[in-house]
Formats: structure tokens, sequence, C-alpha cells
């Protein structure tokens, strides 16, 4: 019986080395002129009606207006298309943009204000069933004063309207304002003016090409391929062996790169806060000397240091120091356990024979829901619990999807996160705090439901005013009246982690990282702006 | 068999007078499966739909993603409206057996484009995966269990029962991790996807993509093939007719009396390990990122999207009823004793 051994081994082996070898020549032979990233998920579609790549940064499809700035400081939003700022009337409401001459689709037809206005009215359109859609609450109507003119109209002045400018156009001839985008052709087959053309999208990797025909000339990296890879310990070990330029990991699995020759990990700031609300219904944390209690006997950098290994800095109000002139850099908390603990025993909420807290008959104690799917808001859960626990405060962690939650939205707390539209203060902020919220909006708008007059006017003012310094001391008024009286108790901004193969920097001049939204991954850290790499 | 044959001849004689009527039986039985089969898929897509329905899954969350949150009550039930998300699972199901049964399967929300579409793409790689992995279990099993019962309780045996129980007990998802970092990585071979990076795939970058986790998937599967082969082929070595052509005095008789007994039950435990396949695909598809369709099934049914779940549920449950009618079929014409299935 030593034969099938043998035999089997014959036909084993030789596969074996010849897997081995054709591996090795297929890595040699990639071409050296395509950055090739590994991402845990690929896009659905690639339709910017449809939600891809909505702020700013399209690499196909090309905004209106785009986002310029540093790695640390809010990014400025700068015309793209557009061919200046837009020319807002007196009383704030009609937005004229005039656009760029010459802009060309990658399939040579002209841009123009049709195109711009058929985007915008499909996102608006129900009948589209766009995810943007709720992004363009504010827009009354958008119409073509002439073929490079478009006219925004708004329900009330907003200056942060142009935040809603960074949503990609696609040519008028494929949009369908009256079927569903996820039927529309421009999911799979998308054209646009950006430096990236599509060259293949399948189930698992996303390629695009240089668009030879950009008005700035081709980008110098030619071709960019996106591979998926859900796991992320398969990409750890993908990214450690692989023919990859990078990918985005964990930062606890990021770190392991630190040290690794070849590598280099990046971390990107971001408005992307985690937090959780405190409830006006609650019996406990109605309470406002409570909240401000609470705000000052955490301790944010034990949980930066421990739950997020270091990515990330400590959260006090939604603004973070990278808001520049609108950071109120006095709005903080301080962490003071002596000082929290008094300000419990003075509002009267004294340790009973258990160990926790009581006030009348009232016991300090309060449910936190997380979302089940996010380990980090699990985590940021647990260790708040066990930080709070020394204060005499009880708190039951409790799973909970976001639907689950919603009707306990304002009697109960949750781990939030947010930031998703971060690139003005006013989106940053209003919804978040403004007394008219939730009712105007959806559940886990003002989730508190903090309602302060005050802090309504200020937050008007700084939404509707037009002269730059009434709108910065508009927002440092915000910030100062927020710590006054916390709805809320924000815990930390979270910075993203992404490693890169350091040899791209022998090859390429690379562009830096931008302030990052809620949402991030590929398209963003370092190859935000892909597009604008040049050669060595 | 034939060789055989000058042993045998009242075998011999029972297989070639049986082989058209054999064959006959093969079609009517498989045509039976089929009537069964198709009303049950349908059966089952209904139980789904209903499932999906009460699962407490927000379809409209997964569809707008991070927006959800933020996005007005008075917009979502419009969405809804437009999805189609508030009706009922009944209304949903019927409308989708209607296109179904002409042809058209939907569009999938998840992945924007029609089921049909995804269902191509897909459904090849995961065929490939599973099969390369039944394949490569079925030639392990083969090769292990012979040498096992050759030396029987010797140290080839142990060792056969050690790999088993060790391949029983690794979870898949650790086995996968442990091939990439201590076969992959240090030998170079890709670690997922079915083409190097940045690269389009090729049916030769597709095979060297495969040998991995088609292995992984083996191992899976390998704990129940191996034993179950293994017992049977004990039980055969004990077997009167085993008696008899040791008697005769006959060479060679694992291979020649032995194994062919036992492969009978062994053709069964193949066709019922259909359905491990599928649940084990899953995981192997997730972490070497492979695109096949057993990742769809989670991702659609958490999404609520209907058109794709009910689709990767049917080729499923298709597959299932494919392998046992396959396996009893082969079981009709490896078994001169039996006469109907």
């Amino acid at each position: 019986m030593r034969m099938p051994f043998s035999r089997a081994a014959a036909i084993l082996l030789p596969i074996v080395i010849v897997c081995s070898g054709c591996q090795v020549a297929s890595t040699d032979a990639a071409e050296t002129s395509a950055v090739n990233l590994l991402t845990p998920a690929l896009p659905s579609t690639l339709n910017p009606l449809a939600g891809f790549d909505n702020n700013g940064i399209g690499k196909i499809n090309e905004s209106l207006f785009t986002l310029k700035g540093e790695p640390d400081t809010l990014p400025k939003i700068v015309p793209l298309l557009a061919q200046d700022e837009p020319a807002i009337s007196e009383d704030g409401l009609t937005w004229d943009i005039t656009l760029q001459e010459d802009i060309k689709f990658s399939d040579g037809t002209l841009l123009d204000a049709a195109d711009v206005v058929a985007s915008y009215q499909a996102i608006m359109d129900p009948r589209t069933a766009s995810p943007l859609a709720g992004t363009l609450e504010n827009l009354a109507e958008v119409s073509a004063l002439d073929s490079r003119t478009v006219r925004f109209l708004l329900h009330e002045p907003q200056v942060s309207f142009k935040t809603s400018l960074l949503i990609g156009i696609a040519p008028s001839e494929k949009v369908d304002a009256t079927t569903p985008v996820s039927e529309s052709s421009l999911n799979r087959t998308p054209i646009g003016t950006g430096p990236y053309m599509l060259e293949s999208f399948d189930s698992s990797s996303l390629v695009l090409t240089a668009n030879k025909d950009y008005r700035d000339g081709a980008p110098a990296v030619r071709r960019v391929s996106y591979t998926e890879s859900s796991d992320d310990n398969a990409r750890t070990q993908a990214m450690a062996g692989s023919g990859y330029t990078g990918t985005v990991l964990p930062s606890r699995l990021a770190t392991s790169f630190a040290q690794r020759d070849g590598f280099e990990v990046i971390t990107a700031s971001s408005a992307d806060w985690r937090g959780i609300s405190l409830p006006a219904d609650h019996p406990f944390t109605k309470d406002p000397e409570v909240r401000l209690a609470l705000n000052m006997a955490v301790d944010r950098e034990e949980m930066i240091s421990g739950v997020l290994a270091g990515a990330g800095r400590p959260a006090y109000t939604f603004v973070p120091p990278e808001y520049g002139k609108y950071y109120n850099s006095q709005a903080t908390f301080e962490h003071d356990p002596q000082r929290a603990r008094q300000l419990l025993d003075d509002a009267g909420w004294a340790i009973g024979s258990d160990g926790v807290r009581t006030k009348d008959t009232q016991r300090a104690e309060f449910s936190l829901l997380y979302n089940p799917g996010d380990t980090l808001r699990r985590d940021l859960s647990l260790a708040l619990a066990a930080q709070l626990e020394a204060y005499g405060i009880r708190i039951s962690v409790e799973p909970a999807t976001f639907d689950q939650a919603e009707p306990r939205v304002g009697k109960d707390a949750i781990m939030l996160g947010g930031g998703d539209t971060p690139y003005d203060v006013d989106t940053q902020l209003y919804k978040m705090l403004h007394s008219s919220y939730p009712k105007a909006g959806a559940y886990y708008d003002n989730p508190s439901h903090y309602a302060n007059k005050v802090m309504d006017q200020a937050l008007h003012a700084g939404r509707t005013s037009i002269g730059p310094e009434t709108r910065t001391d508009a927002y440092q008024k915000v910030q100062e009246l927020y710590v006054e009286d916390p709805s809320m108790l924000l815990l930390a901004f979270v910075d993203h982690s992404y490693v890169q193969r350091s040899d791209v920097h022998q090859q390429w001049n690379t562009s830096t990282t931008l302030l990052e939204p809620h949402d991030h991954g590929t398209a963003w850290g370092p190859w935000a702006k892909i597009g604008q790499w040049t050669s060595k | 068999m034939g060789t055989v044959g000058q042993n045998r001849p009242v075998d011999q004689q029972v297989t070639a007078g049986n082989s058209t009527h054999r064959w006959k039986m093969v079609g009517s039985l498989l045509i039976r499966r089929l009537l069964v089969a198709i009303p049950v898929t349908l059966g089952l897509t209904a139980v789904v739909f209903a499932l999906a329905s009460i699962a407490p899954f927000n379809p409209l969350a997964s569809y707008l993603g991070s927006s959800y949150a933020h996005t007005s009550t008075q917009l979502r039930e419009q969405l809804n409206t437009e999805l189609g998300f508030d009706r009922s699972w009944v209304d949903v199901w019927t409308h989708w057996i209607w296109h179904a049964l002409q042809g058209d399967l939907g569009t999938s929300i998840i992945a924007a484009r029609p089921v049909t579409q995804v269902l191509a793409e897909r459904i090849p790689l995961t065929v490939l995966l599973t099969t390369g992995g039944l394949l490569v279990a079925i030639a392990l099993a083969l090769v292990l269990s012979l040498a096992a019962a050759k030396y029987q309780h010797g140290i080839i045996d142990r060792l056969t029962l050690g790999i088993a129980q060790l391949a029983q007990s690794i979870p898949v998802f650790v086995a996968a991790l442990l091939a990439i970092g201590l076969i992959a990585l240090p030998l170079g071979w890709p670690t997922g996807g079915i083409a190097a990076a940045g690269m389009t795939p090729t049916s030769g970058s597709v095979m060297t993509h495969l040998l991995l986790p088609s292995s992984v998937l083996a191992l899976s599967l390998l704990p129940w093939l191996l034993l179950n082969l293994r017992s049977s082929l004990f039980e055969a070595l004990e077997s009167d007719s085993v008696l008899a052509a040791r008697g005769r005095g006959a060479s060679n008789i694992l291979i020649r009396e032995a194994l062919p007994q036992a492969l009978l039950p062994f053709i069964t435990v193949i066709g019922s390990r259909i359905g491990e396949l599928i649940t084990g695909a899953l995981i192997v598809e997730t972490i070497f990122a492979w695109p096949g369709i057993a990742s769809a099934v989670i991702a659609s049914a958490i999404a609520g999207d209907f058109a794709l779940l009910a689709a990767v549920t049917a080729s499923s449950a298709l597959a299932v009823f494919a392998g046992n009618a396959l396996a009893d079929a082969a079981y009709l014409i490896a078994d001169a004793r039996v006469s109907h299935a």
C-alpha cells in the first residue's frame, strides 16, 4: 500500500510547485504605475446619485465643489466644476453657480447646467429613492438660468448649504428621475468628468483607469484597483504578504505594522465622534448637575489609550480643534473625580447602602444601548459603565440595533456616533442641539431631547448669518452654552488608521489625508486625492 | 467491476443484464426528484420571505447606511413605499414568484443590478470552490481510510483518527487563518481573492487562488467522510464475502472486495454533506475574499433584499436536492441490490 502515497505525492507536488511559481511571476508583472488597495467592502454602486463618493472627493464623478485642506484643519470647500464661489443673494436664499467652460464627460459630451439640474432633481425626486435625499431637505428648487449657470433656491438661508454641493454630477442623458436609482445604468457604468474612468467592476474588484482626456492631463497613477476582503484579520495578512499598496484596518491591527520594515501607518484625524445621549426624560440624567458631573467624572484619555489603542482624541463638545476659528478652546471638561463626586453629593445623590447613589427613591442608574454590530461602541459602553461604577452610578449596557433603539431615544441613553457631514460647523452641530429636533428630523437628531432657547438662537444665528464674524461668535457661544449644561456625554473623536507600503514614496509625491467624516475606507486616507499624485 | 469478473461471474451477469434498465431507473428517479424539488423550493422561498419579514432587520436602514439615523420619518415612509419595503411578505413573494416563473428574478437592491447578473457572476465561483473542496476531501478520505484499513489499529490508523478529530475540532475560520499564516505567507501564495493585486482575474489566477480555500474547505468536510469510510471499510473486511475471497486466496482484497462494499454508504454521506459544504463555503468565502454566492446570503438577508435572498436560497436548496438525488442515482448504478429509490 505504499503505492497510493507516492502516486498522490507525484501528482500533488508538481501542482504545488507550479502554483507557487506562477504567483511570483504575476506579482512581478504588475504594472508599476498602479496603486492596488485592499478594501473591506466594495461600493454596491458607482452612481453618485445613489450616494457613491458624495463628499467632494469623487474620482469618476466630480462635484461642483471639492475639499481642500491639511490633515488637521477643517477643509475649505473650493470650486471644482464651478468656476467661482457661489453668488448668494442678500436674503441668502438664492445661490447662483457658474460652471467652468469646456469640461467634458468621459463619453465626450460637454458638461452644462442641465446636467447639474438633472442630478440634483433626481436626488430630490422621491421616485428615485436616492439615499441622499435627506441631505437636500433645505433645497426648494434647482434650475438652469442659462447653459452655464445653475440657480439653487433654498427654503431658509444656510451658509453651510455649500456642503450639499459636494455631490457628484452625472450626465443628464443618463439620469432618469422616474425610476429607482437601484435600476440606473450609472450603477455599473458611471460616466463622469473626473480624473478616472471605470475599467472593470465585478464582485471582487473595482479597477479605475486614468481618464486620458482629463482637463488637467491624465493623472500620474494610471490605474487604481480596489480588491474586496471583508475580514479584518485576512486583510492584515494579505497586506503583509501580497502585492497590495495599502488598506484600512482597525487601529489595534494597524499598529502591528508600525514596527515592520516597508510599511507605514497613517492616522487620519476625523470629526467622527462617539458619545452617549443623556435623555431629558430620564429621572437621573435629566438633572443638569448630574450631566455636568458625568462629563467631569469620565476619564476620556484612559478610554482612548485602552479601547481605541491610542487612535483618537478626547471629545468634549461636537467641535474638534481642527475647526480652527470656530473651535472654542475653553469648551472642555477637566477630568476631576473629586469635583464630580461633590456635584453629585450636592445635588442630593447620596451613596446608598449597596454603593449606588440614590435621591429620594430614585437610584442613580440608567440603560445604555449600543449597536450590537459595532464592537467599538460595545467596548466604549462597557468601559464607560466600569468607570462610572466607581462613582456610585450603575449603567446596564444593552445591545439594540438602530431601529430597535428608536422608540427608546429620549428615554434611555444610547451610544452614538456622528460626524457624517462634518465639513461645516453648522451641519456638525445644528441637528444635535436645536430643540426643533428630533421632531423636525429623525429620531437620532438631538437624541437627549435637549431644549434651550438661548442655544436655539445661537445655532440659528450661526446658520443664517452671512457675515463671518457673527458666525464665529455664534459658534463660540454655542460651545460655551454646551459646556455649562452639556446635553450629551461625548467621549472621543475616532481617528482612522491606514497601512501603506512605504515604497510608494520612492515613486510618487503623495497627497495628504483630509479631516475625515464618519464613513471612511480606501476612498479616503492617503488615497483620497490619488488623482493629484505626481511621479517622482 | 469488470476485472473481478472471473471471480464473480454471477455479479457480472446481474450488472450487464440490468444496465439499460438501471439507467432508465436513474432517469425516472431524477425526474421524480425534480418534481418534488421545485414545489418544495418555491415553498422554501416563502418560508424565507416570512422569516426575513419578522427578523429584526430593517431593510431601509441597510439601504441608507449611515445616513439612516438622520433621515426624517417622513422621508423614510416615502422611501419605504418607493422601494416596496412596506408591502407584506405574501405580496412581495407572490410578485416575485410571478416574475421568477417568467425568468425575471428582479433587481437586487444591495448590488444595484439584476439578480441574474449577480448569480451568473458568483455561482460559477462557488461551484468551483465547493467541487474543488469536495474532490480534495474525497481523495484524502479514500487514501487515508484505505491506509488505516490496511494497518488496522496501527500507527497510520491512529494518525488518521487524530487527523479526523483535529479537523473536526478546529473551526473553519481558524483553519483558514492558520492556512494563510502558516502556508500562504511563508510560501508567497495568494492569501485571498481570485487574482493578484490589481490584476484582472484569468482562469489561471482563479486556479492558483483556489488551491488554499478549497483545501481548507476540504479539511472541514474531511472528518465525516474519512471516519465513515474508515468504519465501513472495517465492517466490509469482516463481511462474509471478504471471508470467501480470502478463502479463494484472492489478491488485493482491500481494494477489490472491501472498497466496493464500503463505497455504497460513502456515496450517501457525500450526498448528505452538500448542505454542510454550502455552510462551510460561506466562512471560507468570507476569509479568503472569494467572490462567490455564499457571502451574498447573509448580506441579502440582513438588508431585506428579497429578490437576491430568494434567488440564493432557491439555488442552495436546489443544490442540496441535486446532491441527494445524484447520490441516490449513483447508488442505483453502483449497487445491484437496490431496485428502487
